[in-house]
């Protein structure tokens, strides 16, 4: 006997557990039913039980910004070992995702262009782990000024967009941005005298416009003083560290990562989880009830009513069981 | 002094008189002078050796020589008053500083020491000076002296700028003519994209007692040839033209010219016949992904004839004869060498110039390279999942998918560049056998022969019945669905409008449905849909009727319409929610 999940098969939708249990309210003053052999019910209002399992994540569109000054040598050695451990995560996500990697550089015909072969590297690769630390090792002849900020905002704006990073950024899809240097920012030439500004301004933008997350993470220099370590020597990143704050994204030392749990951190924020799921029919008023993993929730969620949906405040986690029970007119 | 008959440079049409070649001694030659330079021995400067093993004469033989003074070395005494015609040859090498230095070759005249002209002339007027850039033959004519020690070599050195020297490797004496012509060649034709022709050569040939005859002689690398040549009044001047040939020649020329005793052979002279080539071709795109890749380059520069077009060579082959610099190159490997040649109107024909430089060009081949299913049946819903590479699937909303006719695509959802999902419904009378399948997306499109089969309808998988049959508005029941096969992955069911699909339940081809019929769903028959992600099942009907007009009842229903819950009913209920808990 197999327990099913409805209705998950177009493979990026919410799967959505199938199990609906109705209830026969006996109405005041009204006892609307038949018994056909069976035994069927009628009533005046249905009680429904839908159940949901958080499986599948969003699409993503991620963006290595990988710096190519000279000094990273040791560093992007270091990252292109360590990243097949975000492949991985990526791929256990199961989310649709995309990942691009571009360099630190802000001028030059090559600026803001994905790097590697595929330069849009998916699940559906030969090898996505290999193309995306073939694609990391953007080299260290990287022109000054470095300008991580500048180079995304390069790769995914006009005329690269539609141009050489063609299908990169998807509209519907979620941006996490991951800057990897060990110099601060120096993007004015590209975003003018508020780089980070800009940039904050760019990602709500982007949230906006595509109704998903779109944030930046920072694996750079400490925080004032840079940093010494076995990844190397960074100056803090004080300009990366301050969007990545400003986004919700997050923040690692370049000199001394914990590389294991760092990809796989990054892989999981990566990907969001829907906050939305569906009900099969209105609800009567009042009579929604929430339970997350068999918890109810008297809070953290409201009613959608056009379409009817419970929306949550923060997305369940990956596998977690949410139950909506509510009352329909029979 | 050795024998004459060892040296290389032996002449039928003279006799030796003396040969020294100071290999085993200094020939009793007598160096002189202010600096007292001229020395003897192994040479450790200049050329390296001597000119017939390490011994010579030299301005000092392991430096640079000496600034401000004047040196010489005279020959040894030798009686030349019983020869004819005594001709002096020497095998010299030098580079000596041109700003003021010089070494020339003396006779004594009875008075003054006076200079002698080589046959060739000197460099300048100065003297030998300059570089030989290598040792060199040099001949003089000895008439009037009576002995060799009437002769000799000086050297004269300012007071800035030395450099190697002067060396002398070998000096000899010969009575009659050992004297070769000297071919000087005075009109070369260059490079040229002139294919008609002629090309004017001329050469000076110089020789004591004046040439008797000279050829024009030619080579393209396949045919050799001759040419005449015409003297002009003054004796030494020849003059020649070479045919026009085809493009894309090298044509050699020399001259041969002869005394009647002495052959000598000019150098080798060479000049191409090319029409000029394009500029190298280069993308003309942001990144070559698609099938055909947009390439361009420059007209060739200053073409003598007009262009008529280009061929385009795709490793080696031709593929594209474009009129205008510009072509959309089909690609069929991700690495490409391709050349460029321009097509000129020339009096010869249409002739193809030199080809442009390469382009190593790197492609992205869009591809389909996964569907699944990849067999469908007649009459069918089904999912296609497609895989492609360099597609870019959904880049500027393009993800198409076209299966030809019969095979119509009702909804298309991309999940990146690579991925997409086409719902497709198989017509009840689409064409059964293979077909190909083309897939476009926002880099071009990639056909996949034979990718999709479809199959007879009559086997298609089905559902085969749904019990029960009918249910009423209001209602809430379990259903259960048989289907021909097992769902290859957890289903979804749609049971039409306004019924509510809950719980679901496989086991093997049967699926078990718990369902509430709201009351205001369509009255009549709903179709019946199972879905598992890879194809809709259908066949079997639903029909809702409306509560208001129930077909008889069965039982616990009290008489004139008037019906109650009964406790039996509502156990009932309660039994198939629990049991369906404990199942899920």
């Amino acid at each position: 006997m197999t327990r099913t999940a409805s209705p998950p098969p177009p493979p990026n939708r919410l799967a959505r557990a199938g199990r609906l249990l109705l209830l026969a309210l006996p109405a005041a003053g009204c006892s609307d039913f038949l018994i056909h052999g069976e035994d069927p019910v009628v009533a005046d209002t249905v009680a429904v039980t839908e159940e949901f399992v958080q499986t599948e994540p969003s699409a993503v569109d991620i963006l290595w910004v990988v710096d190519d000054t000279p000094s990273m040598a040791a560093e992007q050695a270091a990252l292109a070992d360590a990243i097949e451990g975000f492949a991985e995560g990526l791929l256990d996500l199961g989310a649709a995702w995309q990942v691009g990697v571009v360099s630190t550089d802000i001028s030059g015909e090559d600026a803001g262009v994905l790097r590697g072969n595929p330069w849009i590297i998916t699940p559906a690769a030969d090898d996505p782990t290999a193309a995306l630390a073939d694609a990391a090792l953007v080299g260290t002849d990287g022109a000054e000024p470095a300008g991580g900020l500048g180079a995304a905002w390069l790769a995914l704006t006009e005329p690269l967009a539609s141009g050489a990073n063609l299908g990169f950024r998807r509209p519907e899809a979620a941006l996490h941005v991951i800057v990897y240097a060990d110099g601060d920012d120096a993007s004015e030439p590209v975003l003018g005298d508020d780089p980070a500004g800009a940039f904050l301004d760019f990602l709500a933008d982007e949230a906006a416009a595509s109704g998903q997350p779109a944030i930046l993470s920072a694996i750079v220099g400490d925080s004032p003083s840079g940093c010494v370590g076995s990844g190397g020597t960074a100056v803090a990143g004080e300009r990366y560290l301050a969007v990545a704050e400003g986004s919700g994204g997050a923040t690692a030392s370049v000199c001394d990562p914990d590389f294991a749990v760092l990809m796989d951190a990054l892989a999981s924020i990566s990907a969001p989880f829907p906050d939305t799921f569906p009900l099969s029919a209105v609800p009567e008023p009042g009579t929604v009830r929430v339970s997350v993993d068999g918890e109810r929730l008297d809070g953290g969620w409201s009613l959608s009513e056009d379409p009817p949906a419970v929306v949550f405040d923060e997305p369940p986690p990956a596998g977690a069981v949410i139950e909506v029970r509510y009352e329909v007119p029979a | 002094m050795i024998p004459a008959l060892l040296l290389p440079l032996v002449l039928a049409a003279s006799d030796p008189l003396a040969v020294w070649d100071f290999a085993e001694d200094d020939g009793g030659f007598q160096p002189s002078g202010e600096a007292d330079q001229w020395e003897w021995g192994p040479v450790a400067s200049g050329p390296g050796a001597g000119w017939n093993g390490e011994d010579a004469w030299a301005t000092l033989l392991d430096r640079d020589y000496f600034n401000d003074g004047d040196d010489y070395l005279t020959f040894p005494t030798l009686d030349l008053t019983g020869a004819s015609r005594p001709v002096l040859g020497l095998a010299h090498w030098y580079d000596i500083d041109e700003g003021g230095d010089a070494g020339l070759v003396e006779r004594w005249d009875g008075a003054a020491w006076q200079p002698l002209e080589p046959v060739y002339g000197y460099p300048t007027d100065a003297g030998f000076t300059g570089a030989s850039d290598g040792w060199v033959e040099d001949w003089f004519d000895l008439d009037g002296v009576s002995d060799a020690s009437l002769l000799r070599l000086a050297f004269h050195a300012d007071a800035s700028g030395a450099r190697a020297g002067w060396y002398l490797g070998l000096a000899r004496i010969e009575d009659g003519d050992p004297v070769p012509p000297l071919v000087v060649y005075t009109l070369l034709p260059e490079d040229t994209q002139d294919v008609e022709g002629p090309y004017a050569v001329a050469a000076r040939i110089v020789d004591d007692l004046g040439a008797v005859s000279a050829e024009l002689r030619w080579s393209d690398g396949v045919d050799e040839g001759t040419a005449p040549l015409a003297v002009e009044a003054d004796g030494e001047t020849w003059d020649g033209e070479l045919d026009g040939v085809e493009p894309g020649t090298e044509l050699c020329w020399w001259i041969e010219a002869t005394d009647g005793d002495n052959l000598a052979t000019g150098e080798t002279a060479c000049f191409s016949v090319r029409l000029p080539a394009p500029g190298p071709p280069a993308v003309a795109a942001d990144r070559p992904v698609g099938a055909a890749v947009p390439l361009a380059w420059e007209p060739p520069e200053d073409p003598l004839y007009p262009v008529l077009g280009y061929v385009v060579y795709r490793d080696g082959e031709p593929v594209a004869w474009p009129v205008d610099p510009e072509v959309e190159l089909p690609v069929s490997a991700e690495r490409h060498e391709v050349v460029v040649s321009a097509v000129f109107d020339t009096p010869r024909g249409d002739r193809e110039g030199e080809p442009s430089e390469a382009l190593e060009l790197e492609t992205a081949i869009p591809a389909v390279v996964d569907l699944s299913p990849a067999e469908v049946w007649q009459g069918e819903r089904v999912h296609l999942a497609v895989t492609a590479r360099y597609l870019l699937l959904g880049a500027e909303g393009v993800a198409e998918l076209d299966a030809g006719e019969g095979v119509e695509v009702v909804d298309t959802e991309v999940l990146d560049v690579d991925r997409a999902v086409f719902t497709v419904e198989v017509a009840a009378d689409a064409a059964t056998g293979a077909r190909a399948l083309t897939l476009t997306g926002g880099a071009g499109s990639a056909t996949l022969e034979d990718a999709l089969t479809v199959l007879d309808g009559a086997d298609r998988p089905a559902l085969l019945a749904i019990s029960p049959d009918a249910a009423e508005q209001g209602e809430a029941l379990t259903l259960e669905i048989s289907a021909s096969d097992p769902p290859e992955a957890s289903p979804t069911v749609d049971l039409g409008d306004g019924i509510i699909v809950g719980g679901i339940e496989v086991d093997g081809a049967t699926i078990r449905v718990e369902a509430t019929v709201e009351a205001d769903a369509p009255v009549g028959l709903h179709p019946v849909t199972v879905d598992d992600g890879r194809r809709v099942l259908g066949g079997v009907e639903l029909r809702v009727r409306d509560r208001a007009a129930p077909p008889e009842p069965v039982c616990g229903c009290a008489a004139g319409g008037s019906r109650a819950p009964t406790a039996l009913a509502l156990l009932s209920l309660l039994a198939a929610a629990l049991a369906f808990r404990r199942r899920g």
